[in-house]
């Protein structure tokens, strides 16, 4: 329930900080205290994943006031409209740099002293401890998963049909199979609507960068490394997977993708290990009926996006906020979590033995790309939404047409980043 | 009434006539036909393909999933239903009350002469050209400073603040009115809020039809505002279904999502059945004298 | 109260009726336009700030390749959306005008998609509209080898997939307005007619659609600021795509200022979507009232 009357925080509003913690909490003890969360997890296993951590919460004695709006689009408008007009919740899921606030030291929280307190340093690998400063010095965020981004999901059903017996290590061995699978009338590779093509092509640029590479040019915005080889090689691959991708993709979901892997009407998909959750409710077991391996040409390489929790400054309830902040990097609770919700918990100390194979490999991979540097974020989770957006019309021009050379598309990327900081 | 022409009753032209409006009934009822046909049926029949036919059994657990189970946010897996309240506590009083006041305005614009009625009239059909999805975020800034953003009464008022241009169709409306009625009542000596109510509202009712059906189904359709302007707590039944539609983790249910949004058309879809007669009958009336 | 008191009561009171409205659309329309007006000379990102770059927003727009290509996109599809349903509506008027049967039903199925919201269109058509799922599926599954029909993913199409769409969805409205236009005809001008002995086709063609002008006008002041302002249809029907091929302005305004966090260029893009609307609508709107100062 809202309050009628809601005190409307000034602009100079009681600033919290490590103080916060220390200081005597001034609120009653049988009022529960109140926090306010905004998300755009709407399905059944996200619904059940958000309730460990409300549970979590509720144990912390915290109420949890749940704002969840379907689709990221929606969910981002709610947002801006809320920290506009002063309002801004207690926390409120992204996932991509939100520059413009965590630039803004008057909007967001800080969280340092949370973070010493639980040890964030230690626990968390190196580009999500990045990632949950946002480009600021201090910690802003709370990331609570993983979700790797470079799987191929392959039905074993369609491996049969052509004589496979092992997950494609390379581009070429894809091809090889692509050939055989269209010519046993069997779609190669599902695909998605637009920004699926663009998710694609950021997993194959990962494949024809080296991972410094791959920093340098989609953190650094570098233009030479831009427009550099490794560049020209991830279009080029783009172009020949085109001919194995079908008409009807741009208006698919990518959960309609997967169903086509899933019935073994596609060889294969390239998408997250959101995936996962498609063929287990549609009784398919891991190994026997599909594989989760990695994108062509990655090997142990991991490329993950992250949810986190960015925390707002509000007047009241600095205490709630930071017993919110630890009640997201429970450990135990990011592993029931990301149980419920198909990815891995963030924190690298944290207990996996509950996971499939297919998770554990993506936990491990993490803790170990997170200490020798194969570990890269996904670039939306440090780029502006701008230079991202830019980037996905140079990739989708490029996709759907075929007069555009993959030179010209590499020089348009670089340009693309230039003309969006 | 006119009388009709004199129609063959057999002949080429007349099976042409059949034959395109079949045509054109076709085209236009085929997504009524998909989506009332897809919501009866198992969610296995159309994995197997069949979309455009009759259901193989014909089912009605679409219905009650998206009426009262299916998920729709974290916390709410009680279907479309009190979205659907929700909606109706805006759209009823902001009908009522937008139409009303634009048919006085239109009334004063039309009938009573005076300095700056044409600056007026330039005014509020320009409104009519201006995108109101991007007024939402300034006006959310207004609202909190007013304290409306906890209530639906905040949206009742939004949406009858950008309804002031439909004050146009009344003007049209009452420019081909008799004066005569009004010249007596003045000569009598009311006054122009008598006028209005004896004299004006009770032969206005054709044009009330109209733009109550129009105004009635903007608001219960729009979207945007009531995305950002909602308390967090009263969400529309637009809302509602686009985070059914939206989920991003389910095999989609297409038979859920089509029986949902049957049952979020529904309210406009049945005023239009209903009141379709009216709706022509009014238009003749004069709504369309340019 | 005195008679001269009474006297300039009397003068004022229908400003004072109708200022209210006034007041409203100068603070709600106006104000608001011009906030966001003043937001594009900003170089706003994420969220507002107040730092002043000048023309700087409106040079980048210009030198925007998506920008041109969604007023290319417009330029196909306005005429089309404005155009089709006068055409289709005023056919189907005429057609209704026969004394068919089943003619509130007939009415009825052309009207209906009035009632529903883009949201429930857009997901029935998109599904309608692609090929491994829809209409062409069907075709092929009755019959029709080779039957084509994926405007939705080409390219090249896409932005007709919407104007189907659009089409279906107020062509209805727009034959109402000529039935009723039809029926308020007086029937002496068609008995004129019918004596010279002129064919039917001729009679509506020549004498009757004339006089249906104000109908076409009153129409077409519906459909363009509709179509103008076409997003929401983008956003569930195609998302802009494939690629950017269709994008439209208001879509592009949407884009930049809620999912690109560069608020400064939708202004300004908002600014220019407003000045162009306005091109269209200010010589319309003077055409209108000085016809009116005539009645």
């Amino acid at each position: 329930m809202t309050f009628p009357f809601q005190i409307q925080p000034t602009p100079r509003a009681t600033r919290w900080a490590a103080c916060a913690l220390t200081v005597l909490a001034t609120t009653p003890l049988w009022a529960a205290e109140k926090v306010e969360v905004i998300h755009w997890w709407t399905s059944a296993s996200e619904t059940a994943a958000v309730a460990k951590f409300k549970e979590a919460a509720a144990r912390r004695g915290l109420e949890w006031d749940d704002l969840a709006v379907g689709g990221g689009d929606s969910q981002r408008i709610l947002l801006k409209t809320r920290v506009a007009k002063g309002d801004p919740p207690t926390a409120a899921q992204i996932n991509g740099a939100v520059r413009s606030y965590a630039a803004n030291p008057d909007i967001v929280a800080n969280l340092d002293a949370v973070a010493a307190l639980g040890k964030w340093d230690e626990v968390l690998p190196e580009p999500v401890r990045r990632y949950a400063r946002l480009g600021t010095k201090s910690y802003v965020a709370v990331p609570v998963n993983v979700h790797r981004q470079n799987v191929m999901w392959i039905s074993t059903e369609a491996m049969k049909k052509i004589g496979a017996t092992a997950a494609p290590k390379t581009w070429d061995e894809f091809f090889a199979m692509a050939d055989k699978a269209k010519a046993a009338g069997i779609q190669p590779l599902a695909m998605g609507e637009d920004i699926w093509v663009n998710f694609t092509f950021m997993q194959v640029a990962f494949t024809t960068h080296k991972p410094d590479e791959y920093r340098k040019a989609f953190y650094e915005g570098d233009d030479a490394q831009l427009k550099g080889p490794g560049m020209v090689k991830a279009f080029e691959v783009m172009r020949r997977l085109r001919g194995y991708v079908d008409r009807s993709a741009s208006t698919r979901k990518w959960n309609e993708a997967t169903q086509m892997v899933i019935q073994g009407r596609a060889f294969a998909q390239v998408m997250g290990d959101w995936a996962k959750g498609e063929f287990t409710v549609a009784g398919k077991r891991q190994g026997a009926d599909y594989l989760c391996a990695t994108v062509p040409g990655s090997g142990r390489g991991h490329v993950f996006t992250s949810d986190a929790f960015l925390f707002f400054k509000v007047a009241q309830n600095a205490k709630a906020q930071a017993d919110l902040a630890q009640v997201f990097m429970d450990k135990d609770a990011q592993v029931a979590f990301s149980l419920a919700k198909g990815s891995v918990p963030v924190r690298t100390d944290a207990d996996v033995s509950k996971f499939d194979d297919c998770a554990k490999q993506s936990h491990a991979d993490l803790v170990a790309g997170g200490k020798d540097g194969t570990a890269v974020a996904t670039p939306n989770l440090f780029q502006s939404p701008a230079r991202i957006g830019a980037w996905r019309d140079v990739v989708l021009s490029f996709w759907n047409d075929d007069s555009i050379t993959p030179q010209q598309a590499a020089v348009s990327f670089a340009n693309a980043a230039k003309a969006n900081r | 009434m006119r009388e009709r022409l004199p129609g063959e009753r057999r002949g080429l032209g007349r099976w042409l006539v059949y034959g395109s409006l079949l045509l054109s009934v076709l085209f236009f009822a085929l997504p009524a036909w998909f989506a009332l046909v897809n919501a009866f049926k198992p969610l296995a029949d159309l994995q197997a393909g069949n979309v455009l036919g009759l259901p193989s059994q014909w089912t009605l657990e679409p219905w009650v999933e998206a009426w009262s189970t299916a998920c729709t946010g974290a916390s709410t897996c009680g279907g479309l239903s009190r979205y659907f309240i929700d909606s109706l506590l805006v759209v009823v009083p902001a009908t009522v009350i937008s139409t009303l006041w634009g048919c006085f305005n239109g009334y004063v614009l039309a009938k009573w002469r005076f300095r700056g009625v044409d600056q007026v009239l330039f005014l509020l059909m320009f409104g009519i050209f201006m995108p109101a999805a991007l007024f939402v975020f300034p006006l959310s800034v207004v609202f909190s400073q007013l304290n409306l953003s906890h209530s639906l009464v905040g949206l009742v008022l939004v949406h009858t603040l950008y309804s002031v241009p439909v004050a146009l169709y009344f003007r049209n409306y009452f420019v081909g009115f008799p004066g005569e009625l009004i010249k007596a009542a003045r000569i009598d000596g009311a006054g122009l809020w008598v006028i209005f109510w004896r004299v004006v509202l009770p032969t206005a009712k054709p044009i009330l039809v109209v733009v109550g059906i129009m105004q009635f189904t903007a608001i219960w359709n729009d979207f945007i505002f009531a995305l950002v302007l909602a308390p967090s707590d009263q969400q529309l039944v637009t809302v509602g279904l686009n985070n059914l539609t939206n989920v991003q983790e389910d095999v989609p249910r297409y038979n859920t999502y089509m029986a949902a949004a049957v049952i979020a058309g529904a309210p406009t879809l049945v005023l239009y059945i209903l009141a379709g007669k009216y709706f022509v009958r009014g238009l003749t009336a004069g709504a369309v004298k340019g | 109260m005195s008679a001269s008191s009474r006297l300039l009561l009397d003068k004022w009171l229908p400003q004072l009726a109708v200022s209210p409205a006034l007041v409203v659309s100068l603070v709600f329309f106006y104000g608001l336009t011009i906030w966001v007006g003043a937001v594009s000379f900003t170089d706003s990102e994420g969220v507002v700030t107040w730092n002043w770059v000048g023309w700087e927003q409106y040079i980048r727009l210009f030198a925007d390749d998506s920008w041109w290509r969604s007023l290319w996109n417009l330029a196909r599809y306005l005429p089309l959306v404005v155009g089709l349903p006068l055409i289709l509506g005023c056919l189907l008027a005429m057609l209704l005008d026969q004394k068919v049967r089943f003619e509130n039903g007939i009415r009825t199925a052309v009207l209906y998609p009035l009632a529903l919201s883009w949201i429930v269109a857009g997901t029935i058509w998109r599904w309608l509209l692609t090929p491994d799922t829809g209409i062409e599926k069907w075709l092929i599954g009755a019959g029709f080898e080779g039957a084509v029909f994926d405007w939705i993913v080409q390219p090249r199409m896409s932005i007709y997939a919407l104007v189907i769409v659009a089409v279906w969805a107020s062509t209805g409205f727009v034959m109402s307005m000529f039935i009723a236009g039809l029926r308020s005809i007086d029937d002496s001008v068609i008995k004129a007619a019918m004596i010279d002995g002129a064919s039917k086709p001729r009679i509506y063609l020549r004498v009757l659609l004339p006089t249906l002008r104000p109908t076409i006008f009153s129409a077409a002041l519906i459909l363009l600021p509709a179509a103008l302002r076409t997003f929401d249809l983008v956003v569930v029907l195609t998302q802009g795509g494939p690629g950017q091929s269709s994008v439209l302005p208001a879509f592009y305004v949407f884009d930049r200022f809620f999912r690109r966090d560069q608020m400064g260029l939708g202004a300004a893009s908002a600014m220019v979507l407003l000045m162009t609307c306005a091109m269209v609508a200010v010589p319309y709107i003077l055409g209108e009232l000085k016809k009116h100062r005539h009645d």
